[in-house]
Parts: structure tokens; sequence; C-alpha cells
């Protein structure tokens, strides 16, 4: 069985099961912005007006949200990290003239870094990118590099 | 190297694995799992706010960004009031003389509040509006007022919809009149995108989203003066 003949049922399966993976990462406000800018999408489409049907199909719907989410987990990554502490220190510096390259969030009176290795965004970013290629036919890697992360296999 | 079955079960094992992994579901707390979610939006914070200095600066070259009351930005997870004491915050200088600052996560009292509102502490009930950033006249205390405002900045990672735009033009109403006026010498030395705006008193607001779909709702914005800004990762 290949990707391309999953039925818009498996894919609506797989695309909800994603959206709760995000929801139980913490990412609950961004779900409700992704799902509400998709219905923006189905409403806004001339033929959406004459049906109840989303024209955009399930696997469309995941495609979509998925990459979004690649692109949202990149605000954390090194790459961001190494960007924002090089401009941050060309363009602030402190009362003694030192450039500003640390950034901290105060969390109920606890400064933490907003760069933390409690995660691996890069790596879910480079997950999501071999997800995305499988979903666009273009690259079967999604299902040989297995991540050993150690499911439950439900 | 595995070759895997090509199920939807499979997809979502696989799927299951990777957020284990590498973003730590089932694995850290929930206390971590949400507290990295408000990371997640003050890393695009920190990202506006770099783009403002860098507007500002290219805008007028001679301007100088200076932290004051410490070493480190510090995002605050909950807005307040402007603390000068307590919180650092960045001074913009101008051939010797201070003509701003800026603040993060700050509470602006609304225009619907009146002038008495600046005394009032505890939880106002949406006689203020928490701003992502806030450029402010020098010397702001508390809540800042409508007129104590310049620009307010919005940053917004994530997919954009009709939702946000409500909250943005609500936020807007209650930041300053919409109005074509000429009362104010140079009022705009902050609004590197246009010569003026609509606004009354003069202040601007700019909302940052990683999503290009912002820039869809502009004609809207563009009438209250709210500018719209694809700032992508």
């Amino acid at each position: 069985m290949d990707t391309e003949n999953f039925s818009d049922g498996e894919w609506q399966e797989v695309f909800e099961e994603f959206r709760l993976l995000v929801v139980r990462a913490g990412y609950t406000d961004w779900d409700a912005s992704a799902m509400d800018a998709l219905a923006d999408e189905i409403e806004d489409r001339d033929s959406a007006r004459f049906d109840r049907v989303p024209r955009l199909f399930p696997v469309e719907q995941l495609r979509r949200y998925a990459g979004a989410f690649m692109l949202f987990l990149k605000a954390r990554s090194r790459y961001a990290r190494d960007e924002r502490r090089e401009q941050l220190g060309s363009l602030l510096h402190t009362e003694a003239g030192m450039p500003v390259e640390d950034f901290l969030v105060d969390i109920s009176g606890r400064e933490r870094p907003i760069f933390t290795d409690e995660d691996d965004p890069d790596g879910m970013i480079n997950e999501l990118g071999r997800f995305l290629a499988e979903l666009n036919g273009e690259d079967g890697a999604f299902w040989d590099d297995a991540p050993d992360g150690g499911g439950d296999g439900a | 190297m595995a070759t895997r079955t090509k199920t939807s079960a499979e997809m979502k094992k696989k799927l299951r694995d990777a957020f284990r992994q590498h973003l730590g579901v089932d694995r850290l707390t929930a206390g971590q799992l949400l507290t990295r979610a408000k990371l997640q939006d003050k890393a695009y914070e920190l990202a506006a706010l770099i783009e403002v200095m860098a507007r500002l600066k290219a805008f007028r070259p001679n301007l100088i960004f200076t932290l004051e009351q410490g070493t480190s930005l510090v995002f605050r997870a909950k807005g307040g009031p402007i603390h000068r004491t307590q919180w650092p915050y960045i001074r913009i200088d101008d051939g010797g003389v201070t003509v701003g600052e800026l603040w993060v996560d700050i509470e602006c009292l609304a225009i619907s509040a009146g002038l008495g509102a600046k005394s009032l502490t505890g939880y106002l009930y949406g006689k203020c509006h928490e701003l992502d950033i806030v450029l402010v006249r020098p010397g702001t205390n508390g809540r800042p007022l409508p007129q104590e405002i310049f620009l307010g900045v919005e940053a917004k990672h994530r997919e954009f919809s009709k939702a946000l735009l409500k909250e943005l033009l609500g936020v807007r109403r209650e930041m300053t009149m919409r109005s074509r006026h000429d009362r104010y010498p140079d009022p705009f030395w902050f609004a590197w995108w246009a010569a003026e705006i609509p606004a009354a008193p003069p202040s601007g607001l700019i909302a940052f989203c990683s999503s290009a779909t912002i820039t869809k709702y502009q004609a809207p914005a563009d009438f209250w003066g709210i500018k719209m800004e694809h700032l992508p990762f």
C-alpha cells in the first residue's frame, strides 16, 4: 500500500492525530489559529458559497497545517538563535557599551532563556521536512529513517 | 535502513515517535510544555523587536539604542505596566537627545478608559490592552496613555486569520482616533513606512506576522493606520 492510495478518511485520521500531538506538545493557541486560518480559506473559496463541503481535501489540510507548524518551530531553531544574537548585538548595547546578546523570559518571577536544551526543534523540523516530502510524493525517507524515540505502536 | 509498511496507522505512530523524541511529548511535564509554548511566542517577539530597531535605524541612521536597567533583554510572560526600576528597556537617542523608549509586554490604557485610569491599579477589566512592544515618550510610567505612545507592535507567529484581524482592529480602536490632521509638527519620526498616519493622537500600530496571509488583510488595516508586515522565518 502506498500513501497515494490512502482514503480521505485515512488522511483525516492522520491530520487529527497530528493536531492532537501539536496540542499535547503545548501549542494549543497555535493550533487554534491554524484552524481559524484553514476555515477562512475554505470559507473564502467561491465554490464554498454554494455547499457546505470543504473544498480542501484532508491531505491538503494536513500538508498546509504541517508546513505551517514546521515554520512555526523555526523560531527557536539553532539558526534563529544565532541570527538573533548577531542581529541584536549589532544594534543594542548596554550602558557600559557591551553588545546585548542574551534574551530571557520572566515566567512567574523566574527568568528562563528563550532557547533551551529541553527539546530539539531542529530535529523536529528535519522530521517534518521528510514528512512533507512524503506527502508531496517526493521522497520516502520519512519511512526509512525511523526515530528511536520509542513508540507504543498503537 | 528499514522499509516500513505505508499505512495510516504506521504514519501516525511515526509522528507520535517524532513528537516524543524531538518535542518532549510524554517526557516533559505539562508545566514545561506550556512554558515552552510561551518561549516560542517570545522568540518571535524578539525577532519583531530586532526588526523594529533595524527599520528605525535604517530610517534614521543617527538613532542609538541602549539597554537600560540590565545586561539582558527580558520579556514578560504576562504583560503589565512600565516599572522603570524593575524591567530593562531600550532608550533611543538621536544626536544626544532621548527621543523614545522601547518596552516589551506592556499594558496600555484604552481611549475609553479616560485620563483618570492612569492612577488605577490592579486588574482593569478591559480598560487596558497588552501590546507586545511599545515605543513610548521618554519618561513614561505605569500604563501608557494613548498620547504617550508613538508606536505599538503586535507579533503574531501563527497563521493569520479574520479573528486576528478583529483583535488588531479592536486594539487600534482603543489606541487612537482615526483622523486626518496637521496639528503635529513632524509627528511621525518613528513611522518608516508612511509620511503620515490617519491617527490622533499620532501613533502607529504594526502587526508582524510570520504568515504571508497577513498581506491579504491590508485594506481594513490601511483605513485605521495599521501596518501589516510579513516577517517570515
